[in-house]
């Protein structure tokens, strides 16, 4: 509870006058002949006790008068919540102090006793009542009410400003609305307060020198493509809050009301407004009914395409609002070796060139519906292209509108297989590079194969990658060599087979640190042992993840294998034996830059051997597509240690491979927004960190002539995703009754007002005074009236 | 005060004149049927004879009619009353009462007292007149001269109702006074213990006299018009009361519904005419309403 003017509860002492003039100046009554006394005398006794009554009751009417006069005019105000139990609190007082009174006239009356007790108890019980419900009143009411609409406050504007405010209705961004009303806002607030602006993005926050600077913060506000999560904004806000001496703390929140965003905001920040004696207000500037078609991210099969290969791009398109038709269009960028280069202040590009274009039709709609568009890519000159996926026409929010992708086309990897004579390596190679397609030019990988000579002696850095197929024990610097290759980020592929032995891979020649794992011993099995996978999520095992338990692999056995001890920390094991739980099959080991992938039994095993018995089915078995998979597995592991993602959403930090000799030492960075930055790898990685619009993000260096590269970023589909949040969620996020939702510059000011000031009980108590006014008229015009004609006294005959 | 003649105001007589015209009561309405009159064949004339039939007065034959006609035919006479009336006027200081009407309870009995006595004297009755307090204090003797009109308005109009009253013994004195059966209006407020009163109405009654109660009453006394707080005082004793009117009001009402009951079941058993009046009924017409409504008993 507050009062506007706490002074003039002292008025409440004017109660003191009507008990004085009841006491001093009793009005006589009027006098009146009356011959019919006798009949007047025999009711006397129980007039005179309702007479002493209504006198009680009229003094109790013009006290509650004048204490209910002067309550109105100290201006009290109560928190909203409460407002209910002070109304409940007064009425209760009121009927409390009457029955007091009735009680007093009643003693005085010497009514009966029980009427006496009785009135007692009521008054008792109503006493409870008021106890009760002012111990709970000032146990819950943490607000603080100033009292006074026109003090000053400490404000905080915290503005969502992610994609999703892009959204236009009737020619405006809900940022640009959001804007409008922040700037009223500002004008309404009482002057010589603190008022700090903030949004989702990183800076630091202090409250403005003056109203020009809020005003200019506001229209300087953007949007932002890798915004904070909304709870960070309203912490900061919080803390900002915090440190203001200021009585009175209000967070005004300008947000669209998404549920996406508000998926961020937890419970916690109730108590923490609270804790401050924060008050919130939402001020939503979201659409009720939002129309939008929005493109995903695209999807790429193979972010790197191989020769003349191709790949498949599919991307959602999702929809919600009325019905609607549009057209999505595929494009790429010419190849072209001069560009970029910003002309006046513009980034020049290559154009663009559409391959494809499709139209896809949805019905109106409430809830978000999906359809899925694929588009295929093929044919593509070696190098990085970039291209864009993009609705043609318009909609609410265009941010979802055009999508980013990048690949790259590139010569197939080249392999180097390491083995031992008389070692098969066609299961191999053959799974990884079919004849057909190497005669095609679509093969992916290309295969050396080196049987005899000095390992230590061979470069490799030119390989994408180095396989040991069934190799023999090798030397010292041989390994030393494999290790250094691994060390600068080169990858190896290591599948242990009987030409290995025991002490080869035991010496102290660095092969436990390199495969990650100690080989123990050779392991004979049954033909019920066989691979089982252990890590599913491994990108080994990615092509499996659809196909869940349904791989055969029960129908390739393996008898023979190289049992591993513990795995070190950089190890983990990729698949297992099913006979020997706690043995590993495929174990992957983190060797400097680069990845060593070790397979404990051969993988390239003919079916009938005259020497021996194989060691495995896996190439030989029929049917054996899980052979073909799990090769290309591995090797597709293997070589993309050298690739580079290169399409990103905003906000992750972009990591390129570069490696020394291959790619220039220096590039240019040309981002979307026709920036220019310098950019120079550190340990063979190009790292990009703040990206903070969706586009093409082109990398331009010099290496025996100009080279290409880049990367495409996106903005995350969730910020397509326009549902509002609900009441019943925000309450249980923000309590009930603890927040303001406006929508409007009224809804503002009766929130404020409602908040600042709190419930204000002025009117109700003027309704009350009138009507005590009316009912003391009523009474004492009836009590005292004036009888004029007093022709008692008159001599008319 | 007053003059006498406004006590006869054209407007009164015009109305008990056509009272009389239209009720044809000068010989068989008022006074006729105001008692049964012992007095036949005292100054009679007259009206003509009717054939004898059982119940009739056998002393009313006429036997030379008989003697010539071998019929039995009986003589009608038509009577000029002269029963003996008397207006007895309470005095006391409560009758001087008005609340807020044009006439006191005392006025508008005096009004009442007026009217009939000229009609009394209209009709060669002879009125007197006795008005009494705590006894009886003036009388004038009825006559029923044309002047006798004009000696009881001349009283009339030099009283003053003053002091205080005792009903019951002035009419226990005028029941001695009275020789003769006589016609007895009493004109009171009777705010007197009831026992006494009607003690000596009953006295009335048996010494043969025919009584009429006019129960005259403010009308602020029957509908305790009052609001507020009020200090009543008695008139009579000068005893005060202090009272919220509005409370008082329905109960007051009950009481004094009861008093008039009393006094009307009382009338009734010992058969005393008893008109309850107040000061805001036109007098006149009280007047002709009781009268018309005795014709119709009669």
């Amino acid at each position: 509870m507050a009062f506007l003017n706490s002074s003039l509860l002292f008025g409440g002492l004017l109660v003191a006058l009507p008990l004085i003039i009841h006491m001093a100046m009793r009005r006589k009554p009027v006098r009146q002949l009356f011959p019919a006394l006798r009949f007047v005398r025999q009711n006397q006794v129980s007039n005179k006790r309702t007479l002493r009554m209504k006198q009680w009751l009229l003094l109790f009417l013009r006290c509650l008068l004048l204490a209910t006069l002067a309550l109105a005019l100290t201006g009290p105000s109560a928190d909203q919540a409460h407002a209910g139990n002070w109304i409940v609190i007064g009425v209760v007082s009121i009927a409390v102090l009457l029955v007091v009174v009735v009680s007093i006239a009643a003693i005085m009356s010497k009514v009966s006793r029980s009427i006496i007790i009785s009135l007692l108890v009521v008054a008792g019980v109503g006493l409870l009542l008021d106890t009760y419900l002012l111990i709970q009143v000032s146990r819950d009411d943490q607000t603080v009410l100033i009292g006074d609409a026109d003090a000053s406050v400490s404000a905080a504007l915290v503005f969502d400003n992610s994609p999703r405010m892009s959204y236009q209705q009737q020619g405006k961004t809900r940022l640009e609305q959001a804007g409008e009303m922040a700037e009223w806002l500002v004008g309404q607030l009482p002057e010589s307060s603190e008022i700090a602006v903030l949004d989702r993005n990183v800076r630091q926050v202090v409250f403005n020198a003056d109203l020009n600077s809020t005003v200019n913060s506001i229209e300087q506000l953007q949007i932002e493509y890798a915004p904070l999560p909304l709870q960070s904004s309203v912490r900061s806000a919080i803390e900002l809050l915090a440190t203001s001496d200021f009585a009175r703390r209000e967070l005004y929140l300008f947000t669209d009301l998404s549920e996406v965003a508000w998926e961020s905001v937890g419970a916690n920040l109730q108590a923490e407004l609270e804790q401050q004696q924060i008050e919130l207000f939402l001020i939503d500037v979201g659409v009720e009914k939002p129309a939008n078609v929005a493109l995903g991210s695209p999807i790429l099969l193979n972010e790197v395409l191989v020769g003349q290969g191709g790949t498949e791009l599919s991307i959602d398109v999702s929809h919600i609002g009325l019905e609607s038709t549009r057209t999505i269009q595929l494009a790429i960028e010419e190849v072209d070796l001069t560009l970029p280069v910003i002309a006046d202040g513009q980034l020049q590009t290559p154009n663009l060139r559409i391959l494809a274009q499709q139209d896809v039709s949805f019905a109106e709609s409430e809830m978000e519906t999906k359809q899925t568009t694929f588009f295929s890519l093929s044919g593509l000159p070696a190098g990085v292209h970039h291209g864009q996926v993009r609705l043609l026409g318009g909609d609410g929010l265009a941010v979802d509108d055009v999508r980013h992708f990048t690949v790259t086309t590139q010569e197939a990897a080249e392999v180097l297989v390491i083995t031992a004579n008389g070692v098969a390596t066609r299961y191999f190679t053959q799974a990884l590079a079919p004849q057909s397609d190497r005669q095609s030019g679509r093969a992916r990988f290309s295969f050396s194969i080196m049987r005899e000579g000095n390992i230590s002696e061979r470069p490799l850095q030119s390989f994408a990658s180095v396989v040991l197929i069934d190799p023999p024990d090798l030397s010292t610097e041989s390994w030393r060599h494999l290790a250094k290759y691994v060390q600068q980020g080169g990858s190896l592929g290591v599948f242990l087979g009987p030409n290995s032995t025991l002490q080869g891979l035991t010496d102290n020649n660095g092969v436990t640190e390199l495969l990650g794992v100690q080989i123990q011993r050779l392991w004979r099995s049954d033909d019920r042992n066989f691979l089982e996978p252990q890590t599913a999520e491994h990108r080994i095992l990615r092509d499996f993840a659809d196909l869940q338990g349904s791989v055969p692999w029960a129908r390739f056995p393996v008898v023979r294998y190289w049992q591993a001890g513990q795995l070190r920390k950089s190890a983990r094991s990729v698949m297992k034996f099913s006979r020997e739980g706690s043995h590993p099959a495929i174990v992957e080991n983190s060797f400097g830059l680069g990845t060593v992938i070790t397979m404990l039994t051969p993988v390239s095993e003919p079916l009938n051997l005259e020497n021996r018995t194989a060691w495995n089915q896996l190439a030989s078995g029929i049917d054996n597509w899980p052979y073909f998979i799990l090769i290309n597995g591995i090797a597709d592991t293997l070589v993309a240690n050298r690739e580079s993602r290169v399409n990103y959403h905003v906000g992750e930090v972009v990591s390129l491979r570069n490696d020394p000799g291959l790619f220039p030492a220096k590039y240019q960075l040309f981002t979307p927004t026709a920036d220019l930055q310098e950019v120079q790898p550190v340990e063979n990685q190009i790292q990009v960190s703040f990206i903070e619009s969706p586009g093409a993000y082109r990398l331009k260096g010099q290496l025996d002539g100009p080279i290409l590269r880049g990367f495409s970023v996106n903005t995350p589909e969730s910020f397509s995703d326009l549902r509002r949040v609900t009441t019943p969620e925000l309450d249980s996020k923000l309590g009930e009754g603890k927040y303001q939702v406006a929508k409007n510059q009224e809804d503002i000011s009766f929130g404020v007002r409602q908040r600042r000031v709190g419930q204000e009980f002025f009117s109700l108590l003027i309704l009350l005074v009138s009507f005590l006014f009316l009912l003391e008229h009523l009474m004492s015009s009836r009590f005292y009236a004036q009888h004029s004609p007093d022709m008692a006294t008159e001599d008319n005959v | 005060m007053p003059a006498v003649e406004s006590y006869l105001k054209p407007e009164v007589i015009t109305q008990i004149k056509r009272l009389d015209l239209r009720a044809q009561f000068v010989v068989k309405g008022f006074l006729q049927g105001l008692h049964a009159s012992p007095f036949q064949g005292f100054s009679v004339e007259f009206s003509e004879h009717r054939r004898y039939s059982h119940g009739d007065d056998p002393a009313d034959i006429d036997w030379l009619v008989y003697a010539k006609t071998d019929k039995y035919y009986v003589k009608k006479f038509e009577a000029e009353t002269n029963i003996t009336g008397y207006l007895a006027m309470d005095l006391s200081k409560s009758m001087g009462f008005t609340y807020r009407q044009e006439l006191t309870k005392f006025d508008y009995s005096v009004c009442l007292a007026a009217a009939l006595c000229y009609l009394m004297i209209h009709q060669q009755d002879p009125v007197g007149l006795v008005t009494f307090d705590e006894k009886i204090r003036d009388c004038l003797l009825p006559k029923s001269r044309r002047s006798q009109l004009a000696n009881v308005l001349s009283h009339l109009s030099q009283l003053q109702p003053d002091g205080q009253t005792d009903i019951a013994m002035s009419l226990g004195q005028l029941a001695a006074m009275l020789k003769q059966r006589s016609l007895v209006m009493v004109f009171s407020d009777f705010l007197t213990d009831t026992p006494p009163v009607f003690e000596s109405l009953r006295r009335l009654r048996h010494g043969g006299h025919d009584v009429i109660l006019f129960h005259v009453l403010d009308e602020a006394e029957v509908t305790f018009p009052f609001d507020g707080m009020v200090e009543l005082q008695d008139p009579e004793s000068d005893d005060t009361l202090v009272v919220e009117a509005e409370g008082f009001r329905q109960d007051y009402a009950q009481e004094i519904a009861g008093f008039r009951e009393e006094y009307a079941a009382e009338c009734r058993h010992i058969g005393v005419d008893y008109v309850p009046l107040d000061t805001s009924m036109q007098f006149d017409r009280a007047l002709m309403e009781y009268l018309m409504s005795r014709r119709s008993r009669c």
